[in-house]
């Protein structure tokens, strides 16, 4: 089975996440919906392929009934899950220029 | 040639400015065609676009119509040509004396809206996604084991929780 590694880019995006919880749902919800992503980077590790990749060797999962989509990259030779991002699938995106 | 019996549909549409009173659909001129019954033809420009007529004698000559009885309004003239060629029609009238330019459906600002923020989204994750995987292959972009991660990730979350509390 892979291990899976999250980058710096994505543990921000989970602060996010997080941040977003705890402004606009409230406290009580941030431990399951964190709990279901970080469970959700273990499923991504037992079955890296269970998602195709993209043109840029990229593979992206919505995870089930939540809207949040992790994108991530598989190194085979590391055997490793490497998680890029975590966004949110209906977000209103950024007018201003990210940070990257 | 033109005395035949066309089971002919009453036109539902009539919002093309276009007084119609019978309707064709194409399977029904297609088999006309086929059994050379069909005289002349004329593409009718509208408001809005084009129609096509199929002269048979009768009228109120019928105006070709699709599946649902509404009048066919093509957007272009090239696009009626093309469909009466796929009929086998090439000769025919173009009548643009009543032919007003402009569009039959309504703009949709909001689908031009959202499609515009859809192609932002697609660069805005692209570019962040270049960004990581360009740290990730110059070694710059850090990258936390999963049991690291998940102790990183836990203390966020008291940090949050103790805000709430004190707030």
């Amino acid at each position: 089975m892979a291990v899976w590694l999250l980058t710096e880019a994505a543990e921000r995006d989970l602060d996010s996440v997080m941040s977003y919880l705890a402004q606009n749902r409230g406290l009580s919800c941030i431990d399951s919906v964190i709990e279901v992503i970080l469970d959700h980077f273990d499923l991504l590790a037992a079955h890296p392929f269970a998602f195709s990749a993209d043109g840029n060797d990229r593979r992206h999962s919505v995870i089930p009934r939540m809207p949040y989509r992790i994108t991530y990259r598989y190194v085979g030779e590391a055997d490793e899950v490497r998680i890029m991002a975590v966004t949110h699938t209906r977000r209103r995106w950024p007018r201003h220029k990210p940070h990257l | 040639m033109f005395n035949v019996k066309l089971h002919l549909v009453p036109a539902s549409d009539k919002a093309i400015g276009f007084e119609v009173v019978n309707a064709i659909k194409l399977p029904k001129l297609r088999s006309l065609v086929a059994a050379d019954l069909v005289g002349d033809v004329e593409v009718v420009g509208r408001r809005g676009g084009w129609v096509i007529r199929v002269i048979t004698g009768e009228a109120s000559p019928p105006v070709l119509a699709a599946a649902t009885g509404a009048i066919r309004v093509f957007t272009t003239a090239d696009s009626a040509i093309q469909q009466l060629i796929r009929l086998g029609i090439t000769r025919f009238q173009v009548i643009a004396d009543e032919y007003e330019s402009g569009t039959l459906r309504a703009s949709r600002p909001d689908r031009a809206v959202a499609l515009t923020q859809m192609a932002e989204y697609d660069a805005w994750l692209k570019a962040k996604l270049d960004g990581v995987d360009a740290g990730m292959n110059a070694g710059t972009e850090g990258m936390l084991s999963s049991d690291e991660a998940r102790r990183r990730v836990h203390e966020r979350l008291l940090h949050y929780k103790a805000g709430r509390h004190k707030g």
